[in-house]
């Protein structure tokens, strides 16, 4: 279930995939009211399509979705908040504990107000994984495995079966429990879905098709930004606020178009590939601001690559480093075993929004931009202590024998 | 200042008379200067080497950024794979690891045969987790760790990770390298930061002969044949089908976890249930004005909401570790106030009790504290709230410029709010704190025309009153505050009230936005 808006602006169209009807709130739709937005980056057209979506004159306002048209002459210079409702919520048991505990309140409050507690849900789908808590206590045999698992659980059992009641007493709530992965492979590989479809809760019977987008209470939320789903970190009551349906405050950003050409050299990395970019774009610097990448580079791409380089935006110290919905993101959800239906429906969705991507696409229009040839990556290392320290490989001894005392303090 | 480095530091830094200039410069006060990096070694207990500067002790194939990525974690087993064949072993200092952050990755790892070469190299796996990354290295094995510290040894972590702030890895550990899977793989064959790896021989083969990091790197095309063999679509259907089983650990978890409302248990230092509603009623309270309220603390510029709350460790002598410790829990399981933020009761004891924080209430003394007004005395800040609840005084906390700043955190809002802290005048907020002081329904209020703590010679031993938020409030309204000054002067200021938004207002009103979403639903 999900709620929608006024739609004031009367963007609301179908597309049938299938033969199934999905309802949708449609950019070109909109151009005819507010003017083109054919090239506005792909991450403001998700933010556009937000708006249009949840517009209800008071917490979203026409004058908010004409904000983010202007922003092709004011390039997000001109600070505009708009509120934006993302369609669910990833935590990890670290942050994700408190919120919880919030909720497990509300529901013994509404005992005490003489209401029924399992009034008490989150609003949006939440999913928490289990992932911060192992810690590496046995290695380099084959017993390890399990016997971390044991520790991890002597350790963890209170928390361990709080968060188990929760997932058994809330509706909208799914836990994946310790030893399954990290969030962001468990949301890249399974929960995200590019497209995401609900039950309009105001016009039943209705299925709406959206944006898959997200907040989550953990910092490298933005891995998942390479399938095009646009998400970041942010702290526990903005997540708390997503998901109890509450807006999440922004300011319409800054994009930053991140330029890939060439490809890879023999025996070059992802890793080598992210630290440089890391390196480009602290120096470039990118803090509060959108990226987006783009350029031929995108063609030779492959999803995990693009998932790495989005994972490190909180190092680089972008918002987000977001990759569109290409032929490749197809792919990936195939391969990962994601419903074909669905699949299509991605497909067919980015397409009518004008938020597909081919080689033939043009360029969006961004605030500013640079370029990096990937034939030029070489091997690198980043340290010792701040992941954009960018250190080629064939420095770092020599490297190190310089850093070695200073970081002592010697 | 290692960048800034002069050549005759530089020679020293390769070992030329090192010790001795080292030892000049400091005599003479001259900062940074590099170690002699070359200084052969300190004995492992136990063990028949020694331990050096640059040493990698730990090597591990970690975190979100990499693990899910076949073309590198495949690369790393080739790397193994090629290493075994060559009769290589890891170096016995490193503490190796595999942590994947997915279980995909173990089907296809031991599809392409090589989970036992990364096995041979000692990358058996550990976990499926964020293990290293986010310092969940486990303890070094002891004789190494002593080592360490006994030479007060600059070894080194290598990983796969995202972020090696200093601390961070390991206690042990002062220098971090992010690296590729297969360069974590190398760099445990080699284990020292020192090695050239692009022209020094980083191990010897069964033979006796130097091998070299190009002899076990393996092709792109090696690589791409072995993901096409090696991955399938049936691995992910197959994994995922029963995604939220768990192992049977977790399913064992029973008892407790069932009920529309939870168990809470009286015993447990992680988990409490936080006050926010204990007197909730079905209507709010209309708003009322603020009055005779305290300076719980006054504030410079760029607090940070770390300030507010920090996450760190939690010192004994603090109202948080005092807690603790009624609760029977010892120093060594304290673990951080970042764990323990599923406990208000930590938590509020834990709101502005960052040891760095300066109350300029109080001369000189860095710290959590404040002077209780009343009583002249000084205090932790948690002790002061406390007393003032018990007497029902209302009270603010001022600050300067960009209140709020750094990184979202709930808890540097919540906690406000249970200290009994009603309002945060400042000259300027940190957007997003500023929209989770409204959500815990603390209220924002901006200094305006120029006028700041310092212009109104606030010391703390005022009074404050906030008039006009009793009736209809207005998103960025006026607001007026009335000071009295200890010398029975007073004097009024026009406040921008920063509850910017309609939604806000409701919030506000309703006490904060999980009372709003509450009583919407009881509704």
């Amino acid at each position: 279930m999900t709620r929608t808006g006024s739609d004031s602006l009367q963007t609301r169209q179908t597309l049938t995939v299938d033969g199934k009807e999905y309802d949708y709130f449609s950019l070109p739709k909109a151009a005819e009211k507010i003017g083109d937005v054919s090239k506005l980056p792909y991450t403001l057209k998700v933010l556009l399509e937000n708006l249009l979506r949840f517009e209800d004159s008071r917490s979203v306002s026409t004058d908010d979705v004409k904000a983010v048209q202007a922003w092709l002459t004011n390039k997000g210079k001109t600070e505009h908040e708009v509120a934006y409702r993302p369609a669910r919520v990833l935590m990890q048991d670290f942050t994700g504990v408190p919120a919880v505990v919030d909720l497990a309140a509300m529901r013994e409050a509404m005992v005490s107000l003489g209401g029924d507690p399992q009034k008490i849900n989150p609003l949006v789908p939440v999913d928490l994984v289990i992932d911060h808590s192992v810690m590496v206590d046995e290695f380099g045999n084959a017993k390890a495995f399990q016997q971390n698992v044991e520790l991890e659980f002597e350790r963890n059992k209170e928390r361990y079966e709080f968060l188990k009641w929760g997932q058994t007493a809330f509706k909208n709530f799914r836990v994946v429990p310790p030893g399954t992965g990290i969030c962001h492979q468990v949301n890249l590989e399974y929960l995200a879905q590019a497209i995401w479809v609900a039950e309009d809760e105001n016009n039943k019977g209705r299925h709406v098709a959206y944006p898959d987008t997200l907040v989550g209470t953990d910092s490298h939320t933005t891995m998942v930004n390479g399938l095009a789903v646009l998400g970041w970190g942010v702290g526990g009551i903005e997540a708390e606020a997503a998901m109890l349906g509450q807006p999440v405050s922004m300011l319409i950003p800054e994009v930053v178009g991140f330029k890939l050409t060439g490809k890879m050299k023999e025996g070059t990395t992802a890793t080598d590939l992210v630290l440089t970019v890391t390196n480009m774009l602290r120096a470039k610097g990118v803090v509060g601001k959108f990226v987006e990448f783009y350029g031929p580079g995108l063609d030779n791409m492959t999803l995990a690559d693009r998932a790495t380089i989005a994972n490190m935006a909180p190092e680089y110290g972008a918002t987000c480093g977001f990759f569109p919905i290409d032929n490749e993101t197809l792919n990936y959800l195939r391969f990962t075993g994601r419903d074909e239906h669905r699949v299509k429906v991605v497909e067919e969705y980015a397409k009518a929004q004008g938020m597909w991507r081919d080689a033939s696409s043009p360029d969006p229009v961004f605030t500013d931009t640079l370029e990096l040839d990937m034939g030029s990556v070489v091997a690198t290392l980043a340290g010792p202590k701040r992941p954009q320290d960018k250190i080629l490989l064939k420095d770092a001894a020599a490297d190190f024998k310089k850093s070695a005392g200073s970081i002592l303090g010697r | 200042m290692p960048r800034l480095i002069s050549k005759k530091v530089l020679a020293a830094s390769l070992g030329v008379d090192a010790k001795g200039a080292a030892s000049d410069m400091l005599e003479e006060g001259g900062g940074a200067v590099p170690m002699d990096t070359t200084d052969k070694g300190i004995a492992v207990a136990g063990e028949n080497y020694k331990l050096n500067h640059g040493d990698v002790v730990i090597a591990a194939i970690t975190s979100c950024t990499n693990t899910s990525n076949p073309s590198v974690l495949i690369a790393a087993g080739l790397v193994a794979k090629k290493a075994r064949a060559l009769g290589l072993e890891r170096k016995p200092w490193v503490k190796t690891s595999l942590a994947p952050g997915s279980q995909v990755v173990t089907d296809y790892l031991a599809k392409a045969g090589l989970q036992d070469d990364l096995d041979a190299m000692g990358f058996n796996l550990v976990g499926y987790g964020c293990t290293t990354c986010i310092g969940n290295s486990g303890p070094l094995p002891g004789p190494i760790g002593d080592a360490v510290e006994k030479g007060d040894l600059n070894v080194t972590a290598v990983l796969s990770g995202n972020r090696n702030f200093e601390g961070r890895i390991s206690p042990h550990v002062k220098s971090n390298y992010l690296a590729s899977p297969p360069l974590v793989v190398a760099y445990a064959i080699a284990g020292s930061m020192q090695i050239d790896m692009l022209n020094d021989p980083i191990a010897k083969d069964k033979n006796g002969k130097d091998v070299f990091l190009k002899d076990i790197w393996p092709t792109n095309a090696e690589i791409q044949d072995l993901i096409k063999k090696s991955l399938s679509r049936e691995m992910f259907v197959e994994r995922y089908s029963d995604v939220f089983k768990g192992p049977k650990e977790w399913q064992a978890i029973g008892g407790k976890a069932s009920g529309q409302t939870y168990q809470w248990q009286d015993a447990s230092t992680y988990v409490q249930n936080p006050p926010f509603f204990s007197e909730m009623k079905a209507q709010p309270a209309p708003t009322s004005d603020i009055t005779g309220a305290y300076a719980l603390a006054i504030l410079g510029d760029s607090v940070t909401t770390d300030h507010i709350s920090p996450a760190g460790s939690i010192k004994k002598d603090s109202p948080a570790g005092a807690y603790l410790t009624e609760h029977q829990v010892r120093p060594i399981d304290f673990n951080s106030y970042g764990s323990r933020r599923g406990n208000d009761r930590v938590m509020t004891r834990g709101t502005f009790a960052n040891i760095r924080i300066k109350n300029e209430m109080l001369e000189g003394v860095e710290g959590g504290y404040t002077k209780h007004v009343p009583s002249g005395e000084q205090m932790s800040i948690y002790d002061a709230a406390v007393k003032y609840r018990a007497a029902g005084t209302p009270l603010v906390v001022i600050g300067g410029k960009e209140y709020g700043t750094g990184s979202s955190r709930d808890w540097a809002a919540k906690g406000t709010r249970l200290l009994g802290v009603k309002a945060v005048v400042a000259e300027s907020f940190e957007r997003i704190h500023r929209s989770n002081l409204v959500g815990m329904g603390v209220m924002p209020l901006q200094f305006k025309n120029g006028e700041s703590r310092t212009s109104l010679g606030l010391k703390g031993n005022e009074t404050f009153d906030i008039h006009g938020i009793s009736g209809d409030i207005k998103p960025r309204m006026d607001v007026k505050m009335t000071i009295h000054y200890a010398d029975g002067k007073s004097k009024d200021v026009t406040l921008l009230c920063r509850i910017d938004t309609l939604d806000e207002v409701d919030y506000y009103k309703n006490g904060g936005i999980l009372h709003y979403v509450l009583r919407s639903l009881a509704a």
